[in-house]
């Protein structure tokens, strides 16, 4: 495998809709702003495409990834589309890695789009649901809110995490989406307004949860010759790793936690491991992508992360599942301060605000989740920070980490059912 | 398959919110039930109980009737 690089990346304001512009116009608007950044590569030097998007049913066509790739003017060059639910951005920015880093390309383009908003919130639910299993959860009346409901009271029981720590990341990424204008829900918060907000699925409220989306979202990668002639900072993917667990939450067997290189056996002792409180896919991606990229203590060896945070529970899970704290400690992780940007006013008291930057951008709580584009979308953002460019880019440099050398992008579907993890460095 | 008639709750929400399809049912209670001796879990709507009375551990049965989905009750 040969180095790959990003150079370049844009997005569009993920919205509650957008009336006049179909996918094809979304992504032409982020693919144009990538270009953008990269004035002397010729849309004839892209040698290929690989496209995400989550429903057919939402968007009401299908083979719209070629419909894209036509669009953009990169016919008769070869097109795919991959898919994985909330990680679909994250295992399409994967695949074009692996075009470049098998020599097939020298520049690909990975593009993720969805549009929600066409058939209604509840109509939407329905649909997303059916990434359960139709025959014994979705026939319940099973849909994600209640599975993340579950899996964050099971978590609280285990661990005693708390409603107030929930909240915290909520008020966090909210509060760094003010500083984004690309963010669909900036807002200050407060925790009892999160705790207060409307109750979905107990424990999880509105606040709790981000909003759907339609959206756009391109990253442009790149071989290390190719990078240097058309990149004045490309940003090298040093780390990939991808993992899966069981489709059903039932299922989640109960064993061994997989260790990162920077945890004993004895962390762990006792601990049923994943069942519905810990997400073991999201622990064996990171292994893979921190093994590649020589990371042996992420929660020093990284300047930030964008990771998933659909529910603020999940947010927790993901910084456990990282290794960014100890399983089981994420609550006091977040109430630490240590995941919050400095630099910001979030009205709470935190110690250690700023040792460890999680979603600067504001994530998918406050940036939206237009589900296929949302990988790419936090691929963007960290490519903007490492690259040093966040005030360049969001007209306000509050959420660029200083000095920013490494950093990590985590993109999770189903209940943890396909997740990724891709290391990002500064070249 | 034939389930046990008898669990515990593993964990448990109340859903004030559904998509169309179960609109009109909500408020109701989900629960994931562990069974002895079964290495996986159901999932199933918990009825005839006060939402105050749930926690994590509760034993619960299931209910035979006409109904086209999995349904427990407190024992």
């Amino acid at each position: 495998m040969r180095p790959v690089y990003l150079i370049a990346g844009g997005v569009t304001k993920f919205a509650r809709a957008y009336p006049d512009k179909d996918c094809t116009r979304l992504v032409q608007e982020a693919f144009d702003m990538a270009m953008g950044q990269v004035p002397n590569l010729d849309r004839s030097r892209i040698n290929g495409s690989v496209g995400s998007y989550f429903s057919e049913q939402m968007l009401g066509r299908l083979m719209a990834c070629s419909a894209v790739h036509d669009a953009l003017g990169l016919c008769p060059t070869p097109s795919r589309r991959v898919e994985g639910g909330g990680a679909s951005g994250g295992l399409c920015l994967q695949s074009a890695w692996e075009a470049v880093a098998s020599g097939r390309m020298e520049v690909c383009l990975a593009f993720g789009f969805e549009v929600m908003s066409k058939v209604g919130g509840r109509k939407a639910n329905d649909i997303i649901a059916l990434a359960s299993d139709p025959v014994s959860e979705v026939s319940v009346g099973g849909f994600f809110s209640a599975y993340y409901a579950m899996m964050a009271r099971r978590h609280m029981h285990q661990f005693g995490t708390t409603r107030e720590q929930m909240a915290m990341v909520a008020v966090k990424n909210h509060a760094n989406a003010v500083h984004n204008p690309f963010a669909q829900a900036p807002m200050r918060l407060g925790v009892e307004e999160v705790k207060g907000s409307a109750m979905i699925a107990d424990p999880i409220t509105l606040r709790d949860t981000c909003l759907v989306s339609d959206g756009a979202a391109v990253v442009l990668l790149a071989s290390e010759e190719a990078a240097m002639r058309y990149c004045k900072r490309p940003v090298r993917i040093s780390g990939v790793g991808s993992a899966t667990d069981t489709a059903r939450l039932g299922d989640r067997p109960r064993g061994e936690v997989p260790l990162l290189p920077h945890e004993s056996e004895t962390d762990y002792r006792g601990l049923e491991y994943p069942g519905i409180h810990s997400c073991r896919a999201g622990r064996l991606a990171a292994r893979e992508a921190y093994r590649m990229a020589g990371v042996s203590d992420p929660s020093k060896e990284l300047d930030f992360v964008e990771l998933y945070d659909a529910y603020t529970s999940a947010e927790i899970q993901a910084c456990e599942a990282l290794g960014l704290c100890r399983i089981g400690h994420g609550g006091r992780f977040v109430e630490s301060g240590a995941p919050f940007m400095k630099g910001v006013d979030y009205g709470l008291q935190l110690s250690e605000q700023g040792n460890m930057p999680v979603n600067p951008s504001g994530g998918l709580l406050a940036c939206g989740h237009a589900i296929g584009a949302t990988g790419l979308m936090q691929t963007v953002f960290a490519l903007w920070q490492l690259q040093g460019s966040i005030g360049e880019h969001l007209g306000d440099a509050t959420l660029q980490v200083p000095e920013a050398k490494r950093g990590l992008v985590h993109t999770h579907g189903g209940t943890g059912t396909c997740v990724t993890v891709t290391v990002l460095e500064r070249a | 398959m034939e389930l046990p008639g008898q669990g515990k709750v593993h964990s448990w929400t109340v859903c004030n919110f559904a998509g169309e399809r179960f609109q009109s049912d909500v408020p109701y209670t989900l629960v994931l039930v562990e069974f002895d001796g079964v290495d996986t879990m159901t999932l199933g709507r918990l009825e005839n109980v006060d939402a105050s009375a749930i926690c994590i551990g509760m034993q619960v049965r299931t209910v035979s009737d006409n109904k086209d989905y999995v349904r427990f009750e407190p024992l």
